[in-house]
């Protein structure tokens, strides 16, 4: 399984994409520092900082949740393109190494995932510790787990769909559902909005999401599986 | 010490796609010592019925092929062109459990064989069509394997590298099981090959 999942990583590590997560992390850096009202003076943020604690933590998150979500996509749709499906035919020699190959592009996308993330929050607890800012550690942490489920969404939404149309640009639909739903969320009050809120993992919809969280897991995984189900069947 | 052969036995395999036939209930035993040469025109079922020995497609009927190290290199080959030569076999390699210091010592005969040698740390995308088919190649006989099968391995090939893929595959079929697909089988100049004519999803 390992070389495998060594296989995938080669695959993906190449100069667009490193260009492309450096460019979105530096993007990152520079708004987290923006958020934090650094340009008005760390008096005058220590003066009001009650007052901008709570807006540095949303807008910070907010920032993370743009390019956490737009990351997973990229590697769901970088890995999940027609030239690496075409390398199938190198790898696999039975069933068994077919469910390798299929199981280790899941991971490869999950630990990539994960990589920028724990650097990602990792970014944001050091550079709060510069600021007068108090980080609740507690909100913190739920923020984070719920950001991770939300790219897990993603990251499996992207895959079924290249998988299904197997055109690159079909990972654009979980990019456009992501930006409807930011700004839906954050402009209306709907109860329609709030019934979205429920079956589709957003920060924004946290509270409404929160309740049905046992349900997200159990249908990405049956997607996870069907999606396994769905490539081994298929012919190379 | 006569080795024990190694045999591919096909029985009633029959592969159906949405608009034709691939192959119509073939029954074969292919055994090591020969070279084996699928021939027929486009379309007859030669590359349907390697890839349903690969597992690559699914397929009714049966095939029993015991677990011996398999090398195949596909008609379309298609290898991330991002990757450098040697980047790209390591990856093959480590996938066939290639021992590092033998992987080594493969490519490198192999590199030599093929006149490649030069072009190890090149990125995919910038060889020529001949030479990736040489790397499509390469990759199947790097683990040295007990079943060879190469799927049209003279296409894209400059006469050169021809008659030297010819020679090594005819010196491999006399201890492995060979099989080749090609529209060439003249050029395979040995008293040991055996054709297969193919003719719309059967074996005449």
């Amino acid at each position: 399984m390992m070389d495998y999942i060594k296989l995938h990583m080669d695959l993906i590590n190449h100069k667009t994409m490193w260009l492309i997560v450096i460019i979105t992390l530096l993007i990152l850096h520079g708004g987290i520092i923006y958020a934090s009202q650094i340009n008005e003076g760390y008096a005058y943020m220590d003066g009001f900082r009650h007052e901008f604690s709570l807006d540095y933590f949303n807008e910070s998150f907010q920032l993370m949740e743009m390019t956490m979500v737009f990351l997973t996509i990229f590697i769901g749709m970088t890995l999940g393109q027609s030239n690496n499906q075409g390398l199938m035919i190198y790898t696999v020699y039975s069933r068994k190494s077919k469910l390798y190959f299929i199981v280790g592009r899941l991971l490869t996308g999950l630990f990539w995932m994960t990589l920028v993330m724990v650097y990602v929050l990792t970014l944001l607890y050091i550079f709060t510790s510069y600021t007068p800012y108090d980080l609740q550690f507690n909100d913190y942490m739920q923020a984070s787990i719920h950001l991770y489920k939300e790219c897990i969404q993603y990251y499996i939404w992207t895959l079924c769909l290249m998988q299904i149309f197997n055109h690159m640009l079909m990972g654009l639909i979980p990019l456009m559902v992501f930006w409807l739903l930011e700004i839906l969320t954050s402009t209306s009050n709907h109860s329609f909005i709030n019934h979205i809120n429920k079956w589709v993992i957003n920060i924004q919809g946290y509270e409404a999401s929160k309740k049905n969280i046992l349900i997200f897991a159990i249908l990405y995984f049956f997607m996870s599986i069907n999606y396994i189900i769905v490539l081994l069947k298929k012919d190379c | 010490m006569i080795s024990k052969p190694i045999n591919i036995t096909i029985n009633d395999l029959s592969k159906t796609y949405q608009q034709s036939k691939g192959i119509v209930s073939v029954s074969k035993v292919f055994e090591s010592g020969k070279l084996h040469i699928f021939s027929g025109e486009n379309g007859s079922g030669k590359s349907t019925l390697i890839k349903c020995m690969m597992n690559l497609v699914h397929y009714q009927g049966h095939i029993e092929k015991r677990r011996y190290r398999i090398g195949y290199a596909p008609e379309h080959y298609n290898m991330p062109g991002h990757m450098t030569v040697n980047e790209f076999l390591r990856a093959i390699g480590r996938i066939k459990h290639l021992y590092q210091p033998f992987y080594h010592v493969e490519l490198k005969t192999y590199l030599e064989m093929f006149d490649l040698s030069h072009k190890i740390n090149e990125p995919i995308k910038y060889l020529s069509n001949g030479m990736k088919q040489k790397i499509n190649l390469i990759q199947a006989l790097l683990n040295q394997p007990k079943i060879i099968i190469l799927d049209e391995p003279l296409v894209g090939l400059d006469v050169e590298s021809q008659k030297k893929l010819i020679k090594r595959v005819i010196d491999l079929s006399k201890h492995c099981l060979v099989i080749i697909s090609t529209h060439y089988p003249e050029k395979f100049k040995t008293k040991r090959k055996e054709i297969h004519h193919f003719y719309q999803g059967k074996i005449l």
